[in-house]
């Protein structure tokens, strides 16, 4: 080994680092690091949030001995360390910000892991240990990094894209193409909601479950941290951080400085251990987040964030042109009375709605909350009164039970989104777009309506 | 000088010797320090002031650290739920492994690489290429024993009545 550059993936934190120091009596202290970063061809920075030893030991003594592991080869270095100087600030600085914010994010721990500063180091010393001579089995596995995707495909991409007519269509063709033409077989697409507080998945691709519906505060997990910084966040070891978060946020509980209902389960890929979450936004502001994850550790880098901004990017402007025009054609288009349906048979299906927060249930089953869903509540009102089931956008963006906000009403995605999640559990109503601008109520079992004041 | 003596209950006992990860910290004469990876660790009476530690045998320096009376520190983390116990002592002597270091150093990392194999997804046989060719067994007189699990308690004192 002669160069910090041929052992970087050692730094992306998929295994703990360990580091040993000493103090001025020559007594050693060993523990593990929560980050390695490298700085440069030369240094490395250190960081972590509950050093007390070794920090102090540091002060006395200004060298340490580190051991990282490559995490697909198992191979491991030993590092001899010695401190040049502490950063509060700079690139460096924030680089490590990002990934101890990325950790506190993942177990709602935001307001505990701060990070105080970045430790630089020059390395004087890097060894393989034990020596490759030496090793009892033959040479190290292969590394199966993915293909960087090629320009092509990135406009193979936006071709697609651009055909979408509208936002079910968009939505669809942006995790699909990503999978069939990127590779990236496993993603979420969330769009931010009216109040700027909550990201709502409205496609996904690659899991068992479709996952329409979930939601993610601003700020909690990998999604919601890149949407609060609007700023990408890529993680190469989800299960590490969350086992290391996990372990510290019982210890945090245990003092009762923590509520333990904060904690966020992640939404998506079950034993993910590489994720990128990519915002998109349009005139500096957030729409939605994009999100791709991996089962192998480390699995993305740079150029992968860089694709999937480029995507991002063109499916946020397609979000808010398309709402743009479908409001703007809205307002274009009168409520058409259509005949009374048929009424179907069978047994009722009842529809429990929650005016306090929206939340409606099928059938007991949780289906919806929100704007989605006082829109369904409004619909199977109006189909129960008198039999319709034909609609226009514009006469729910004037409803003022829907409680739209008038600045931003997002009424197409919310539309959207009700749409799959009928879909996705095969409910008695389903919503059928019709012409733009219109959509009909197709509602295959008798409905029985039933309110929950929750005052 | 007699020394403080620690006595660990059963299941810190367990804990220690059931596969944790160990890892090692030793000084060199002019106050460089060393890591390095343990191989298997045995408390070796019943009140627990001796264990045995085994070292990897390439690793010329920390072995020359450890005797002679070196300082030691050991971390034993365990993957699953990363709790962690560091004991700091005193090398009273080191040697070559004998046929049951083989064995506990065995036992010892099948353990280790189940677990990590089990939580980090790292197959079996890509931990392999950590284990060294061979050991050597270093005898730990125990001093000090710390909680180091990861969190606002980290380093607190812990286990263990003096006599």
């Amino acid at each position: 080994v002669t160069t910090l550059g041929e052992i970087r993936h050692c730094f992306e934190g998929a295994v703990p680092a360990v580091i040993a120091t000493a103090g001025a009596d020559g007594t050693p202290n060993i523990t593990y690091l929560s980050r390695v970063l490298l700085v440069d061809d030369e240094r490395v920075a250190l960081s972590n949030q509950f050093f007390s030893k070794t920090t102090a030991n540091l002060a006395e003594n200004p060298q340490a001995s580190v051991l990282v592991l490559d995490p697909t080869s198992f191979d491991q270095y030993r590092l001899h360390l010695a401190y040049e100087r502490t950063e509060r600030r700079g690139p460096v600085f924030e680089r490590l910000r990002e990934e101890i914010a990325a950790i506190a994010a993942l177990v709602g721990m935001s307001s505990v892991f701060k990070l105080r500063s970045a430790d630089i180091y020059r390395v004087l010393e890097l060894d393989l240990t034990p020596s490759r001579a030496n090793r009892p089995d033959g040479p190290a596995p292969t590394r199966e990094r993915r293909s960087p995707v090629p320009l092509a495909a990135v406009a193979e991409v936006t071709r697609r894209l651009a055909r979408a007519a509208d936002l079910d269509a968009l939505v669809t063709t942006a995790v699909r193409a990503l999978a069939e033409v990127c590779g990236y077989q496993h993603s979420l697409l969330l769009l931010l909601d009216e109040e700027g507080q909550r990201l709502y998945t409205v496609a996904s691709h690659g899991y068992e479950a479709e996952g329409i519906g979930s939601e993610v505060q601003v700020g909690k997990g990998i999604v919601g941290l890149a949407a609060a910084r609007a700023a990408p966040v890529r993680v190469g070891n989800v299960r590490q951080m969350q086992k290391y978060s996990r372990t510290v946020r019982r210890a945090f509980e245990d003092q009762g400085t923590l509520d333990p209902a904060d904690a966020i389960p992640l939404p998506g890929l079950p034993g993910a251990t590489s994720q990128v979450a990519v915002p998109a936004l349009v005139g500096g502001q957030l729409v939605a987040v994009l999100l791709v994850e991996h089962l192998r550790p480390v699995a993305f880098d740079e150029a992968d964030e860089h694709v999937l901004q480029v995507v991002a990017a063109i499916v946020a402007q397609a979000v808010e042109a398309g709402r743009t025009a479908a409001s703007d054609e809205d307002d274009e288009l009168d409520a058409v009375p259509s005949a009374p349906a048929a009424s179907p048979a069978g047994p009722a299906t009842v529809v429990r709605f929650f005016p306090v927060d929206g939340s409606t249930f099928l059938d007991g089953d949780y289906l919806i909350k929100g704007v989605a869903g006082r829109i369904l509540w409004s619909l199977v009102r109006q189909h129960v009164a008198d039999g319709r089931v034909d609609f226009t956008n514009r006469e729910l963006r004037l409803d003022a039970s829907l409680e739209l906000p008038p600045h931003r009403s997002n009424l197409e995605s919310r539309l959207l989104l009700l749409q799959r999640r009928l879909e996705e559990r095969a409910a008695p109503v389903q919503i059928e777009r019709a012409a733009r601008g219109r959509f009909r109520l197709r509602v295959a079992a008798p409905l029985r309506l039933e309110t929950v004041d929750g005052s | 000088m007699l020394r403080t003596a620690y006595v660990f209950d059963a299941e810190t006992v367990a804990f220690l010797e059931g596969g944790c990860a160990l890892i090692i910290g030793t000084v060199e004469p002019g106050g460089k320090p060393r890591s390095a990876r343990g191989w298997g660790l045995t408390l070796l009476d019943g009140e627990a002031r001796r264990a045995r530690l085994l070292l990897d045998a390439e690793d010329d320096i920390t072995i020359a650290n450890a005797a002679g009376g070196g300082a030691i520190a050991v971390t034993a983390a365990d993957v699953l739920t990363l709790r962690s116990i560091q004991l700091k002592g005193r090398s009273v002597g080191v040697e070559p492994a004998d046929d049951d270091d083989e064995a506990t150093a065995e036992a010892y990392y099948r353990k280790l690489f189940t677990d990590i194999e089990q939580t980090d997804g790292t197959p079996w046989e890509v931990a392999m290429r950590m284990v060294p060719v061979g050991y050597v067994a270093c005898t730990l007189e125990i001093e000090d024993a710390f909680d180091q699990t990861p969190g606002p308690e980290a380093g607190g004192r812990i286990g263990g009545t003096s006599r």
